[in-house]
């Protein structure tokens, strides 16, 4: 089987086995890596920013060196960068200097999408106090439980629920839940047990 | 850098005004046992600051004003509070910008964000005239509210002011959520993630100083106990003065450890471990300013020896300043594994023991305090007598220390015979915790 292949397109014969470091990319190669179009890149020659491929004809082969002008021409075109700023800036740089500015604006680009998906202050907020709204308990202690036992105030928890129940916190890592059709049959029992869990547990009979 | 503690300072610029941050690491000892040992290190944190005109070069402030509306505030506590936010609009300028929210069970916005203008003073004057007492305390979610008021839609890396919420009530949270670990925790979120500090300030006996402590501590903010209604305005205004001289902002130790290593904290502050690093963690200290000193006090665990010749514990120091992050370079503190023989020769640094003994002893308080206020008084006394007992092993001539040990041990036999009576239990967390932190007492006497 051929190892040769003919683009139908553009009428370009290609070696798909080629080695990029060995041979270098097409135009159709080079526009796939960095995700523009081919015309563009015409384009970009024909502007002076990026030179013409290392060969003639119809396997024109581009280097790495054309890749990583690309790149940056690409970074800096997303910045709105006028053509003649970035022909001037290109022409003054040397091989390193272009990786070292395109490693730059790449971590740049990384860190405005990193932040673009980070909520903001006030939506960070918001969603808190939407979670604490949604979920609004009933007071889980009168402040403070005085001698004789307060009515306990009325409002359902979780009202789409079908069976409402009332939390009450006595300490941290202990609860109450009373059901809320036991309000008034246990309601002697329960200011008991709140009373009592204000009176602290007497330890070794001291 | 200095060779003994790894100094490594920071100048950076602040509206013309150099601030100098500066972290030092101070070991209690450099070598550790083959078997495995624990050792201190004193984190020493130091602001300089070239004295300025306040007014003219201080960062802008973004505050909410939380006032609990509950019915126990009714009479001379809320009109206390009423007259304390004032005072401290009033020393507020258009540079700054404000909102103030009331809260019962109901979350009430008496003033939307808005620069402090003469008309905002009067606006805020005449809507808290008209605000009574009424029902139960959703602190919670007015404190969200709050913070919400005066988030901004940008990353706060970006913004140039200070935020902080000040957050007053005299009683338990009992509307919505009021779990102390999962609201300290969002407060920690919210400083992260929002830039807003939250500053509490509970008055009188009913509150609870085990939420409010903590959400202080996790906010990078001040936990203020207020003795009585008269206390509210000087303590506002002096939490105002210390913001309105903040030098370094949101500022925070990240340490990293090796393998099989652990760090526990001694000092009453904020720990965050790194989501991407189990090696790594942050503590949160909160904002600084000029010529404002801390201690941090973290107690490292080392593993055996299993070939190296050390374990090596590194740190820095990040924090904001004109609206920018700034970080020291990384400093390392090396341990070197060493005999019984070698190890039991090298003497303890004076020093760093005895800013490890003051915060072993907060803590211990702390702790005891909260064991004793929930019957376990056993409990309460074994902690207390165990860290006495420590601390006399090293506490050698430090008279400090000496008397620490002596307040211990009473502290041991005052709660091991019944619970304090909760004024004295909140009057002694609040002072071992600000001691702990560094913070200024301004109840009698406001700003300095």
């Amino acid at each position: 089987m051929s190892d040769k292949t003919i683009d139908s397109d553009t009428v370009t014969v290609y070696n798909i086995n080629m080695q990029e470091n060995e041979y270098g990319l097409t135009i159709e190669e080079l526009a796939e890596r960095v995700e523009v179009p081919v015309r563009t890149i015409r384009f970009y020659i024909s502007e002076g920013l990026l030179q013409g491929p290392g060969t003639r004809g119809k396997a024109a082969l581009y280097s790495d060196e054309h890749l990583l002008r690309l790149r940056l021409i690409r970074r800096l075109s997303e910045q709105r960068v006028p053509v003649a700023e970035m022909r001037d800036l290109l022409s003054r740089l040397s091989l390193d200097e272009i990786r070292a500015l395109l490693s730059e604006e790449e971590q740049r680009a990384a860190e405005l999408e990193r932040a673009a998906q980070v909520p903001s202050p006030k939506e960070y907020l918001s969603a808190l106090l939407n979670r604490a709204q949604a979920t609004r308990q009933l007071p889980s202690t009168e402040k403070p439980l005085p001698a004789q036992a307060k009515s306990v105030p009325s409002t359902p928890y979780l009202e789409q629920s079908k069976e409402v129940w009332h939390r009450w916190e006595l300490a941290p890592g202990v609860e109450l839940f009373i059901k809320a059709d036991a309000w008034e049959q246990q309601r002697t029992l329960i200011e008991r047990l709140l009373r009592a869990a204000r009176v602290p547990v007497d330890y070794m009979g001291r | 850098m200095q060779s003994r503690s790894g100094d490594h300072s920071n100048s950076e610029r602040t509206g013309g005004t150099p601030v100098n941050v500066t972290l030092r690491m101070y070991p209690e000892r450099r070598f550790i046992r083959t078997g495995g040992s624990f050792r201190y290190i004193d984190f020493y944190i130091r602001v300089d600051h070239v004295p300025t005109k306040v007014n003219v070069d201080r960062m802008p402030l973004t505050l909410a004003l939380v006032l609990d509306r509950s019915g126990s505030m009714q009479g001379e506590k809320l009109a206390t509070a009423k007259r304390a936010a004032l005072s401290v609009l009033d020393r507020l300028d258009e540079r700054d910008s404000a909102a103030v929210v009331v809260f019962d069970d109901r979350i009430d916005t008496v003033q939307a964000l808005a620069p402090v203008t003469t008309n905002f003073k009067a606006g805020v004057r005449k809507a808290l005239a008209e605000i009574e007492a009424r029902a139960s305390t959703a602190l919670h979610e007015g404190w969200l509210t709050g913070c919400k008021a005066i988030a901004s839609d940008t990353p706060p890396l970006r913004e140039r002011s200070l935020a902080r919420c000040f957050l007053l009530t005299d009683g338990l949270a009992n509307v919505g959520m009021t779990d102390p670990e999962q609201i300290a925790s969002e407060a920690a979120g919210i400083r992260e993630h929002a830039g807003i500090g939250t500053s509490t300030f509970g008055i009188g006996n009913d509150y609870n100083e085990s939420l409010l402590g903590p959400m202080a501590v996790a906010g990078g903010g001040q936990f203020h106990h207020l003795r009585t209604a008269s206390e509210i305005a000087n303590t506002f205004v002096g939490e105002l003065g210390n913001l309105l001289s903040v030098a370094a902002s949101q500022v925070r130790i990240e340490i990293e450890v090796e393998s099989g290593m652990s760090a526990d904290l001694v000092s009453a502050y904020w720990v965050n471990a790194s989501s991407t690093n189990t090696l790594r963690q942050s503590i949160t200290i909160g904002d600084l300013v000029s010529d404002e000193e801390r201690h941090v006090i973290v107690r490292f665990g080392f593993p055996k020896q299993h070939g190296q010749d050390g374990q090596t514990v590194r740190a820095r120091l990040v924090w904001m300043t004109d609206g920018s992050e700034q970080s020291s370079d990384w400093q390392t503190v090396h341990f070197s594994y060493a005999d019984q023989r070698i190890c039991d020769s090298e003497l303890r640094d004076p020093k760093v023991m005895h800013w490890v003994g003051l915060h072993q002893a907060d803590r211990a308080q702390r702790e005891a305090l909260q064991l004793n206020q929930r019957g376990d008084l056993q409990g309460a006394h074994e902690k207390l007598k165990k860290v006495a007992q420590e601390m006399e092993e090293y506490a050698g001539g430090d008279q400090e220390l000496q008397a620490e040990v002596k307040s211990l041990r009473a502290s041991a036999s005052a709660m091991s015979a019944a619970p304090l009576p909760s004024p004295e239990a909140k009057e002694r967390y609040y002072q071992q915790q600000s001691r702990s932190r560094g913070q200024k007492d301004y109840r009698k006497s406001g700003p300095a």
